[in-house]
């Protein structure tokens, strides 16, 4: 069940990926998506799909971690092939069926398409599968303070985030526990969609019970060691910045400078 | 022998880095009708070796036998099974969804497709079993009963499946003296009375050896020993080593007999020492 999700899931390990300061992460993603967005050719999409491999090769991730991030996206690729197969005209016809035709311009397009796709995928996996979501949400808390100023409840959204983040496993932990205890009370969760859907009860009132009674604890232990809005506050671990993390922002500014100016 | 594994071996999540290795090869053998104790320090495997004998969890590699048939794990198979293997987890009241104590624990046997009559007759039996056959409780919310009784409605719920072996997974956590008592009780009646094959994971070491004839002792995934009580903490240095202790009262006495007194060295219940002293009182008092 949880091992499809490959997306969005921390792989522990000590490259300079993993050591990198979250905030400078999310910074250079964003420049590498501008990037993405800006290569015109073939030739410099090709560049970055191989410079994130390579990346991805450097920091240990296992290549069948690419092949679980685009399983999903399966159907959306093949919805794009057709998409832009068939009804992007253009250039040289390579191929008739019938009253449909697929034209050179539309393969290109098609192709072009895909390779961003996968380049996206490639670079979420970067940044998920070597951060821990505890310290994404950090970074995101980050660039949210600014909102802080303008009425927005920055503080509380990033508590609220974390405290989601952080209970994720062990509600997900919870409710392997429930479902194994009600198949062994006889519940066959087997079969398929609308048969499942009608033993959600068993499932879904005991889960809900855990979780508000642990919600109550958890605001009772917050408040009991002190924790209120608008405190300041300190951390335990705190994210360093160090030259790495600024010789990787420059990298990826000079990416997007040398694409810029070269029109790749 | 009536559960057996062979070569019985668990990992969770494999092929990727958070792999655990949980049991590794354990070979066991737990007879008809006895009472086995399953012990072992916390990570040692004693959760997930439960979970293998109703089929929850399938094996890795090597394979778990009931009454001589190897386990499958078709979905009929597996139904089978579990009718035949109850298994009470840890903190069982977590389960509760109904609501009425009635309908809890009619849930297992409406699960097996018994007709409505019957149904009812197994909650009536299961229900007297743990001693909560009040028909005022019957229709309450199981979420009002106290913390004893909803552990015992939970083990209730299992029990109308009216299986031949009852699997407990630490039954006595987070209940008082007399709670703990109570259950104690209940699985004593269960094996004896009932004449269910017993299995349960527990520290209370004092209350479960005088009605337990077998031990089954796990460490890091392996089993460390099997055997009956007295063979078992006989071998007090090795379960000292992996963070085991003797029953509290056992050890007292093996202090008073290395001071020169004339006691017994494998005696695991208070009652028992409490006898046995006061014999010895006796004599010494009246020589």
């Amino acid at each position: 069940m949880s091992r499809s999700i490959t997306l969005g899931r921390y792989l522990p390990g000590s490259s300079f990926l993993h050591m990198l300061n979250p905030r400078f992460k999310l910074l250079i993603l964003l420049l590498f998506l501008a990037v993405l967005f800006l290569l015109k050719t073939f030739a410099g999409l090709g560049l970055l799909l191989l410079f994130l491999l390579l990346m991805m090769l450097a920091v240990r991730i296992p290549l069948r971690y690419l092949a679980g991030g685009l399983r999903p996206l399966t159907y959306i690729i093949l919805f794009t092939i057709i998409i832009y197969f068939f009804f992007t005209k253009g250039g040289v016809v390579l191929l008739r069926l019938g009253p449909l035709t697929v034209e050179q311009a539309g393969v290109t397009a098609g192709l072009f398409m895909i390779m961003r796709l996968v380049g996206l995928v490639l670079m979420t996996m970067l940044l998920t599968l070597t951060t821990t979501p505890l310290a994404l949400a950090h970074g995101i808390e980050y660039f949210m303070m600014p909102l802080g100023r303008i009425g927005f409840p920055a503080e509380e959204v990033a508590m609220v985030m974390t405290m989601a983040l952080r209970f994720i496993p062990t509600i997900a932990e919870e409710s392997q526990r429930l479902l194994r205890a009600q198949m062994a009370r006889g519940a066959d969760f087997e079969g398929g969609f609308f048969s499942r859907a009608r033993k959600f009860a068993p499932l879904m009132v005991p889960l809900f019970i855990g979780a508000f009674r642990r919600a109550d604890e958890l605001a009772l232990a917050m408040e009991a060691r002190g924790y209120r809005l608008g405190a300041v506050r300190t951390r335990m671990h705190e994210e360093k910045i160090t030259t790495t993390d600024w010789a990787a922002l420059l990298f990826a500014l000079a990416a997007l400078a040398a694409v810029l100016v070269s029109g790749i | 022998m009536f559960i057996c594994t062979e070569k019985l071996s668990h990992t969770y999540m494999p092929g990727t880095p958070f792999a655990v290795e949980a049991l590794r090869g354990v070979d066991l053998s737990i007879a008809r009708g006895s009472f086995t104790v399953l012990l072992g320090p916390s990570g040692s495997g004693k959760s997930t070796l439960l979970q293998h004998f109703n089929g929850l969890l399938r094996p890795t590699a090597g394979r778990v036998l009931l009454d001589g048939q190897p386990l499958g794990y078709g979905r009929r198979e597996l139904q089978q099974l579990r009718r035949r293997v109850g298994l009470v987890f840890q903190e069982p009241e977590a389960q509760f969804f109904s609501e009425t104590l009635f309908d809890e624990v009619a849930f297992a046997p409406r699960n097996f497709g018994l007709e409505p009559a019957l149904v009812e007759e197994r909650v009536e039996q299961a229900l007297q079993q743990v001693g909560l056959d009040d028909p005022v409780l019957k229709e309450r919310s199981p979420f009002q009963l106290s913390a004893g009784q909803q552990r015992l409605a939970a083990i209730a719920s299992v029990l109308a499946m009216q299986p031949q072996v009852m699997i407990f997974d630490e039954p006595t956590s987070g209940l008082d003296q007399a709670g703990q008592q109570k259950l104690f009780a209940l699985l004593q009646r269960l094996n004896r009375v009932s004449g269910l094959t017993v299995v349960v994971v527990t520290h209370r070491l004092e209350r479960v050896v005088p009605l337990a004839d077998y031990f089954l002792v796990l460490d890091r995934g392996r089993l460390l020993m099997e055997g009956p009580p007295e063979e078992i903490f006989l071998r007090v240095e090795e379960l000292r080593r992996c963070g085991l202790a003797l029953p509290p009262v056992t050890e007292l006495m093996n202090d008073l007999v290395a001071a020169g007194l004339p006691f017994s060295t494998t005696l695991y219940s208070l009652e028992e020492a409490r006898r046995e002293i006061n014999a010895w009182r006796k004599k010494v008092a009246y020589p």
